[in-house]
């Protein structure tokens, strides 16, 4: 009888069916691990209070849809930051996943679902940000309040910017 | 911020693409559709829509939306808010389609 249950853990599909079992589970680990930051890192930026007036300030100089642009695009970058190392590990796990010749096509499309969930729309920010007057970033990026993340919505209104 | 009433929103095939993107991350993630209240933001991101198709929708709506996405789980909700913004910030939307964004962006909560 010992034998027998040997010669099955020794059979390739109990293999696979660890090998299945262990693709997921880690997947599902670094998702876990990456949500609880991705709250934790919402609870900053809605609890931020406006930024101060010379800052406000700073904004007002600049044409509206840059401002939009500028606050939109750097808060979801803050957001995307202070989620690290977190986003970065769940990002590389997923790669490596889909990446490996010996993971089965179904975790394969599993880990896909999820590096769409994480990474799509993402680079959009970046570009809006780097397509701004050069003038405008050096001016901005001297502030350290948007390195964390904020509430880019409640400082739109507050300068009456639909 | 008050949940907006947008009257005679017509979608773009940008924001046809992006509701499509939104679909695909709902699937990927846990059902909306199942927990979705009938409605018309119900009718643009679940139904089989027609790009002619004007919309009436009321700050109610945006709210059980906004609950709706609270049971999606926290990544699939945050997806969604991102393609929100970045069709929020997307060149020649008029008033209407920027309202409806920035609507699904802010997640309102009750205040109608």
């Amino acid at each position: 009888m010992k034998r027998l249950l040997f010669i099955f853990l020794l059979s390739p599909g109990f293999l696979l069916a660890e090998n299945s079992n262990f693709t997921k589970q880690t997947i599902d680990l670094k998702i876990q691990e990456y949500e609880e930051k991705l709250v934790a890192c919402e609870e900053v930026e809605s609890s931020r209070p406006l930024p101060t007036d010379d800052v406000i300030d700073a904004l007002r100089k600049y044409d509206e849809d840059d401002v939009r642009r500028f606050l939109v695009s750097k808060s979801s970058i803050s957001l995307h930051n202070c989620t690290m190392p977190e986003i970065g590990e769940l990002s590389f796990i997923v790669g490596a996943i889909l990446e490996s010749r010996d993971v089965s096509e179904t975790n394969k499309k599993y880990a896909a679902d999820k590096q769409f969930l994480v990474h799509v729309s993402s680079w959009g920010f970046y570009e809006h940000l780097n397509n701004l007057p050069s003038d405008m970033q050096t001016d901005l990026s001297s502030y350290h309040y948007f390195d964390k993340p904020f509430d880019a919505l409640k400082i739109l209104d507050e300068l009456e910017i639909f | 911020m008050e949940c907006p009433d947008i009257a005679g929103l017509k979608l773009d095939n940008d924001d046809w693409e992006a509701i499509e993107d939104i679909r695909r991350r709902q699937r990927a993630g846990n059902m909306l559709e199942i927990i979705m209240p009938a409605g018309a933001l119900a009718t643009i991101f679940l139904g089989n829509n027609s790009a002619q198709a004007t919309f009436n929708i009321s700050g109610f709506d945006f709210v059980l939306f906004t609950k709706a996405m609270s049971q999606t789980g926290d990544i699939v909700r945050n997806s969604i808010e991102k393609e929100a913004r970045m069709q929020y910030l997307s060149p020649g939307k008029n008033y209407e389609q920027r309202q409806f964004w920035k609507a699904i962006y802010s997640g309102y909560t009750g205040e109608i």
